[in-house]
Order: C-alpha cells, then structure tokens, then sequence
C-alpha cells in the first residue's frame, strides 16, 4: 500500500496563457477581510469618522463662552440617542454654511448641522436594519423597494422623504438637532462638508494621514464638557478656529503632498491626480471660509 | 508474543498450490496476490449468497445514485424497502456490509432496532457462512455479564503461589476471525473500546494484535515460499447489535461516545412488512453453513483459479471425520481467506475530486459554526496578503456570509443536532466506509455486468477496479454524519452532503471553464479534475520554459499566476454563502502555497534548474511537490504547511 493514497494528476491541454485576461485586485494597507480597495479608492473604513461625529453630537452646543452669541447647549449623551446616531452612521449629516465667529480669544469655527438628504442605499439599508433586523432587510427591500421608489441601488437616496420616516425610528429626534453650531477642534469633522463620493476618498486620505502620526490628523479631540460643573474651557482649546484651519490650508492640498504621493505608492492608488484635487478642492474651500 | 510455535497455522499447502500454477501461468507476484484476493473474495460472496440465500432476507439500507449525464448525486437511505433497479443506481444492504467488513480495515457494525427484527439472526447466519465454529465468537452482554474479553482469556492456578492467573490466549488471539457482541448497550459499552482497536489489553499489561496472520507470500521463479510477519494481520471483525436507548428497553443504555465513534451505526429496519410471508420458508434448523459453503467455495474458487477443482478440494476439504483433519483443512482455508481478505487490498487510491470535496463537507460540517470557520479562511488569506504585499499581490476575499440565510440555518440546524463535533476519528472512520461502499458498489456493478453480458464476474471485477471518487465519499459522509445526529427529528445531513457535492461541481466546472476558456463539465473519474490542482498547475506552467532564472523571479512568475487564480476563483461564488465557504478555503490554500514558494524560493529555483526547460509541466510540478513533502519532513516553522500538502494531494 503506497504511502500517499491520492491520485497524482497528469499533463493538462492548457494554453501559456489561460489567465491572460484576468483582472487581478491591487491591495492597499488599509484593506481587511471584507474591505478591498481596488485600482481607485471605495469601501473604505469609515468606523473613525463615525466616532468622530458621535463623539462631536455628544458634546454638541459649542464652547463654553458666553461670547458666542449662538451658544446652544443640547448634549448627544443620552444613550439611546447615540445609539441610533451610531447605527445611522455619518452618512446622514451634512455640515454646511461654514463661516467664522468671534470668541473672546478667537475666530471660531461655525456651521450648520442638518441631515444629509442625499445617502447612499447601503446606508439606508443599514439604517434599516437597525430597526427590522439584518435577516430580514433583504426581504423588506424586495417588498418596499418600488413603493419608496428606491429602484436604482446605485444613486443616492433621500432619506429625508416622509414615506421613509416611518422606517427609520430616531431620525426625527435627530432632526431636532438639525442648526447652527461651533465645530468642535477636530478636523475630521471637515470631511462632514463633503458629498458621499469625496467625502468617501479624502476619509481613506484621512484615515492614512492620520495613521502616519500627521498633525492635527492624528490629533484625537475627546470634548467633555459639562454645564452643571461650572468648568469653562477657553474656545481656543475646544473649537476648531482660524487657526487650525491656516495650518491645514498652509498646504496646498490639506496633506502635505510628500505624503499623499506615499499614500498612493503604497496602496497602488490609480489616478492619484484626481484625488489631490479632491482634496485641493477642499483646502479653497477652507481657505474661503467667511465671516468676522 | 511470538507464534513461531503455533504449528496450526502451517497448513499452507493450498495457498502454495494456487500461487505455483498461478506462477506456472506467467502471473508475477503481484498478479497472483491480486488474482488469488479477488477470485477468492467473489468464491466467498458467490458461496455465501447460495448457502443464505433461502434463510436470510435481504436488507436493503441505502442506495446510492450517480447521473454521469447530469452529474447529479443522490443518496437515500432505504429503511429496508426494496425499490426497483435504476441503470445509475446501486443499491446496498446489510449482508454487503457485513461482507465488505471482513474485507475492509476495521469496519465495525453496530446494528440497532428493535427486537426480533432479525438484525442478531442476519449478522450470525453471515458469521456461521463464512466461518467454522472455532473462527467465530459470540457474546452476549448484560448487567452481570461484561466480561468482553473472555473470548480471548485463560485462567491457571499457579501452582507455586496457590493463586489464579489471568493470561491472554494466545491460540484465541489467532483463530478468532469475527466476533459478534449482543445487546451491547446491556453491558459495559466502554469495555469494548479495546477490541474496537483490535487488541486485547490486560491488567497486568499483558497485550495482544487481534486477528488472523495474513500468509506472506514469496515468489522466486516457479518456488513459492510462504512466511508469516507477527504485524501482518488481518484485523478481528468485531459486530455488534442493540436495542435503541429507549424507555422501552429499560436496560439499554446510550453507547459511549469513544465506542460510537468507532462503529458505523445501522438502524436496521423492521422488515416484516416488506418481506412479507416469504419467510414462512426460512428455518433456523438447517446448521450446516460452513460445509455447506465450503463445498460451494472451493469449486468456484477452483473455477476462477483455472486449477483443478479435486486438487484445491482435496486441500481445503477435510478427507475424513477426524477432528485434526478439520482442523488442518480448516487451516488451510483460513490462510486462503486471510491473503484474500487482507484489508491492504481493499484500500484504493481517491481522486483529488473526491479529496477536495470531502474537505468542503468538513468545512461545513466541522468546526465552531459556519461563520467563524468562514472568517478563519478570510484571516489565512489576510495574513499571507500583508506578508507578501512585495509581490503585489491579494488574496483578500472582500466578501461575508449572511448567517441568518435559509442556506445557512438549514445547515447550522443539521450541526446542531450532532452529538459531538466532527472529530479525527469521524474522518478516518469515512474513508473506511468509503473504501467498502467503493468495493460494494464495484462487486455488484461487476455481476450487473456478467448478468447482462454473460461475461465473467471476475474479469468485470478486475476491470471495475479504481480510484475512489466523489461518489464514494459523499456517500461514506453521508452514513458518518447520519451517525452522529442524536435526535433525528427530521434532521438528515443528506441535505448538506448534497450542497457540498452541488457547490463543489458548480465551482469546479466554472473555475475549469474559465481556465480551459470552453465549457467544462465535471468528470466523477477524471483524475485531473481538481480546482487546487488546476491552480497549482497554473503556477508552475507559468515558468516552465524560464531558465536558470534566480529564486526570486521564479517565485515572482509563480506567485503572479497563483494571485490570478485566487483574483478568478473569488469572483465565483454566485453569492451562494456555502459556495464562499469553498471558495475562502481553496482561496487561503492558494495563498498558502504563494507563501510557500516565496519561503522556499532558494529549494524551488535549485530544483526547477536542475528539471531544466520543458515544453511540459509535469517534471518541474513534480520537482515542487517534491520541495513540499521534503519541507513537511522538516522541524516545522509554518504552520500552514499542511493546506499546501492540501493543494498538491500528499
């Protein structure tokens, strides 16, 4: 009895070359089981931003200094809030109309906070299963799809449609929150300007920038501010001001641009041009913030 | 223990007799060990068959059914009702089993029913066929009665001490060629364990091999010489019956989980009805068995020899009534019986086919659960992504399975219902079954034939003989699962049998489709019909006309191809989340092998510059499987060296 009890193949009538037109997928450092970027940048690792955003909402209201004529006090922490904050994701805030304004030591940074209309479906269909269950998510798209006339996967979607409220518990209350604040020192939450695609890529930028140990990129702002402790912390310390903003936009391109070419070589980026100007786009922006 | 002095087991002179006109025929040594094994196996099938045939009813269990057309895979378990004959079909009963035991290393029946099924009755007609009285032991177990080993014990007062000692029977551990155990769930289930693993152990440490010698036969010209090797044994065949652990057997017990996992558990069927008044022709009076077979034996054994039938008669025959003739003539059949029925013989080689898709049964059989054995694969692949990212390369397999699938319920409710994980054991105990399945369904093809033909069984046998296929050990699977389900409850792990083999054709075909760049369908006997292989092959013909090229732009070359087949494996899933399973596990084997190459580089290139160039792949794929089975005779520092024994079937 031989050692080995299977049977070894023999010659096989292939060409040199049967695997000639296969497309093989390139590997960036950030790819996981479940995540691979390939040739250009998507399914990217979006879970930091989200916890930038909550960790904003739960501290939301501004700096505590009586100088800021919009001064709003209405914290996130609540738990059940931030759950459905943390299952809808960032995809559903939009961060618009930034502008300047004064502090007693600064220019702070202000915007306004609404939900985003347009989402992409599988945020919506996250969000969804947050509340029907992941079994059986599929089934309620079969069914609901066309009636919410959600029939094209591929474009955004508005979620701010009334047929969809009923299907999304904790928007509404979210919705509350919708106004005018300071943004909290925290770059991240810039890329809460951005439509979903740019905002998608320049995160992946974010996301590696910050990995590199880039100032302020890698500068983690955890806010804990409390009314009834009576503990006031400088808006210099707490919002993102005009200064934060000049030391990003000193670069041309938000990154220094040693970086991003490193970015893209070793996560084999195609088309890297069209990215820089991504983010170049939203250093104009940033420089063009205005107000006081 | 040495049994130099058993002088019984000398009477070979039946066995020198065949193997010299054999020699005398042209046969070499091989030739006559397979001549000799396989006419005398289908004398002792033939012969049983017509001593039984008017006292046993058959006992259909299972049938399985194979649609080269389709390629489409079927097994059913019959409960005992007999269906009509179909072309693709064979259909397999409890005698073939029994049969196929002797043949076959350590298939060890446990036959449960109810009483007065007839499962006992069966299984010793079978027994008392085959073998004298001598060669044969029954036991009957109950509370009281647990004694196991008393077949094979002997007691002497020791006449310097005054006191009894136990002693192993060295005559016993020789002639005792099956063994029956009733009611084994009335006694000690644990305490056969030991004959299980065909031994015999004392208290005292003192230990025995269970079995007959197995004859070595030595050829040297026309001289024919026999010997006997103390480790050349053919194992005890050890059966057993039992009522179900019911309340209505208040004395049954649940077997020991050690002691089931060693046995492959029939249900046996009540066949009253299906039999019908047939057996109102059956009598328990006839007590003749062994002559009576023996006197059919020895004719066609004679028959299918082509040596004179009053030679081989007259050899294997007692000449007169003397209880030493018998036992001589007795002896002479034994070492007949022993060489044919070796279970060395019934051992064949699998197709990688086979191999491949028994892994993807135990991928969804084994483990945790489903998704955790998926995310396993998905960290292999990871793991060996990050470590070779220099050559470019991905095998991240970018994908989930949704664990709340109708898909993966229905599986993850079969696993459920297991009463313990698979185990090693669960493995080695299918390849068995497989290898007996494969002889069963190879014998009855081969009368099939005859029948319809007029050709001879023998040479049908003969020409039936080969490699084992998917066939076979799904359906071994199929009866290895089926054992392990505690409650049944409508559980039956046909269903996951039949999505392993129906995921493991799918993607076989596909993936075989795209390399070939036509349309391929899958073969059950093709021997070059494997996705590992396929892949593994790719690679090495990638560099096959290099030369001298050094170690890191071979592995370079090869490590490329392997990225493409991973890159057109993973995109073939169909989003079927037992077909990802398969895919993530080709898809880590695969990327285990690019890391193998990029560690071995050094060896590849030495070994593949020595083959030289060649228009074929094969001598530069046998120089690389040749650097796998010498890495895994190294002290080991990769552990993922077993998946790429995996992919090249060593």
């Amino acid at each position: 009895m031989a050692d080995n009890r299977i049977v070894q193949g023999g010659e096989l009538d292939l060409n040199s070359d049967s695997l000639e037109d296969v497309v093989v997928d390139q590997v960036t450092s950030d790819s996981k089981p479940g995540s691979s970027l390939s040739n250009g940048i998507n399914n990217v690792d979006m879970s930091y931003l989200d916890e930038r955003l909550i960790n904003y909402l739960g501290n939301i209201g501004g700096a505590p200094d009586h100088s800021l004529s919009q001064f709003k006090v209405m914290s996130l922490l609540n738990t059940e809030v931030t759950q459905i904050v943390r299952s809808l994701g960032h995809s559903f805030f939009k961060i618009s109309n930034l502008h300047y304004q004064h502090s007693k030591e600064c220019r702070v940074v202000m915007g306004d906070l609404t939900l985003n209309p347009e989402i992409p479906y599988r945020s919506l269909k996250k969000a969804i299963a947050t509340s029907i269950g992941d079994e059986h998510v599929d089934y309620f798209f079969e069914e609901f799809a066309d009636c919410l006339e959600i029939t094209d996967q591929t474009k955004n979607i508005d979620a701010s449609k009334p047929e969809l409220q009923p299907y999304l518990p904790g928007i509404a209350q979210v919705q509350k929150f919708s106004g005018n604040y300071s943004l909290m020192a925290d770059v991240y939450l810039l890329l809460l300007t951005l439509d979903s695609e740019d905002r998608e890529s320049l995160t992946f930028f974010f996301n590696a920038t910050r990995e590199s140990k880039v100032y302020p990129f890698s500068q983690k702002f955890e806010a804990e501010y409390h009314l009834d402790r009576d503990m006031y912390t400088p808006a210099i310390d707490y919002c993102l001001t005009s200064a934060d903003i000049t030391s990003i936009t000193r670069e041309p391109h938000i990154i220094p641009f040693h970086e991003i070419v490193r970015i893209g070589s070793e996560n084999k980026i195609k088309n890297l041009s069209e990215y820089v100007k991504r983010l170049e786009k939203l250093g104009e922006s940033l420089k063009n913030i205005p107000g006081p | 223990m040495t049994f130099e002095n058993n002088k019984d087991i000398q009477q070979t002179k039946a066995l020198e007799l065949i193997a010299t006109e054999l020699a005398k025929d042209g046969y070499d040594h091989a030739g006559i060990k397979e001549k000799l094994h396989q006419a005398a196996f289908l004398a002792t099938l033939e012969s049983a068959s017509q001593t039984m045939g008017s006292r046993v009813t058959p006992t259909p269990l299972f049938r399985i059914s194979y649609d080269h057309d389709s390629s489409s895979l079927e097994f059913n378990f019959l409960e005992g009702k007999g269906l009509v004959p179909e072309k693709s079909a064979v259909d397999l009963d409890y005698a073939d089993f029994v049969f196929a035991s002797f043949k076959c290393d350590r298939v060890a029946l446990l036959s449960e029913g109810i009483t007065g099924t007839g499962k006992t009755y069966t299984l010793e007609q079978v027994l008392k066929t085959v073998y004298a009285s001598d060669n044969r032991r029954g036991i009957r177990l109950n509370t009281n009665m647990s004694n196991v080993l008393q077949p094979y014990i002997e007691g002497r007062v020791d006449p310097n001490e005054g006191v009894l000692r136990i002693n192993i029977n060295k005559n016993a551990v020789r002639e005792i060629a099956a063994l029956f155990i009733d009611e084994q769930n009335r006694g000690d289930t644990n305490a056969i364990l030991g004959l299980l693993d065909n031994q015999v152990v004392l208290a005292t440490g003192e230990r025995a091999e269970l079995g007959l010698l197995i004859p070595q036969i030595d050829i040297d010209g026309n001289d024919v010489k026999i010997h006997f090797e103390d480790e050349k044994v053919k194992p005890v065949a050890v059966h057993s019956a039992q009522n179900p652990p019911n309340p209505e057997y208040s004395g049954a017990r649940r077997t020991d989980g050690a002691v089931g996992n060693r046995q492959v558990r029939i249900n046996y069927p009540n066949m009253a009805l299906h039999s019908g008044a047939a057996t109102i022709n059956m009598t328990e009076q006839f007590n003749h068995h062994h002559d009576n077979f023996m006197d059919l034996f020895t004719t066609k054994l004679a028959n299918y020899l082509n040596i004179d039938t009053q030679r081989i008669r007259k050899l294997l025959l007692p000449q007169n009534s003397n209880p030493e003739e018998k036992d001589r003539a007795n002896q002479e059949y034994l070492n007949i019986h022993a060489v044919s029925f070796d279970p060395a013989n019934s051992q064949n080689l699998f197709l990688r086919s086979a191999v491949e898709n028994a892994d993807h049964i135990i991928m969804l059989t084994g483990g945790n659960d489903l998704e955790s054995n998926f995310n396993d694969e998905l960290e292999i692949a990871q793991q060996w992504t990050d470590e070779l990212k220099h050559y470019g390369v991905n095998f991240v397999y970018n994908t989930t399975i949704d664990t709340k699938s109708q898909l993966v319920l229905r599986i993850e409710k079969v696993r459920s219902a297991f009463n313990e994980a698979l185990i090693e054991r669960d493995k080695t105990k299918a390849t068995k079954i497989a290898d007996a399945l494969a002889l069963i369904t190879r014998y009855k093809k081969a009368y099939e034939i005859s029948r319809e033909q007029g050709t001879s069984p023998l040479d049908e046998f003969k020409g039936l003989q080969a490699p084992l296929t998917v066939r076979d050990i799904t359906s071994a699977y199929a009866i290895v699962l089926n054992d392990k389900v505690q409650t049944k409850n409508g559980t039956s792990p046909v269903s996951v049998i039949n999505q392993a083999f129906t995921d493991y054709v799918g993607l076989l075909g596909k993936f075989s489709s795209k390399v070939y760049d036509s349309k391929k369908k899958f073969d059950l006997t093709d021997p070059n019909q494997s996705i590992r292989y396929l892949c593994s092959y790719l690679a090495v013909n990638a560099v096959k006309k290099d030369h001298e090229l050094k170690a890191d732009e071979y592995a370079s070359k090869m490590i490329e191809e392997l990225n493409k087949t991973s890159s057109l494996l993973r995109g073939l899933d169909d989003g079927s989340d037992t077909k990802k399973l398969l895919v993530a596990r080709v898809n880590s084997d695969i990327a285990s092998l690019a890391g193998f190459i990029h560690q071995y580089r050094r060896d590849i290139a030495e070994a593949f510059n020595q083959v030289g160039v060649s228009d074929k792949v094969m001598p530069r794929y046998v120089a690389l499987t040749d650097v796998v089975k010498k890495a895994r005779n190294e002290v080991k520092t990769n552990y993922t060296l077993p998946r790429v024994e995996r992919v090249f079937g060593i």
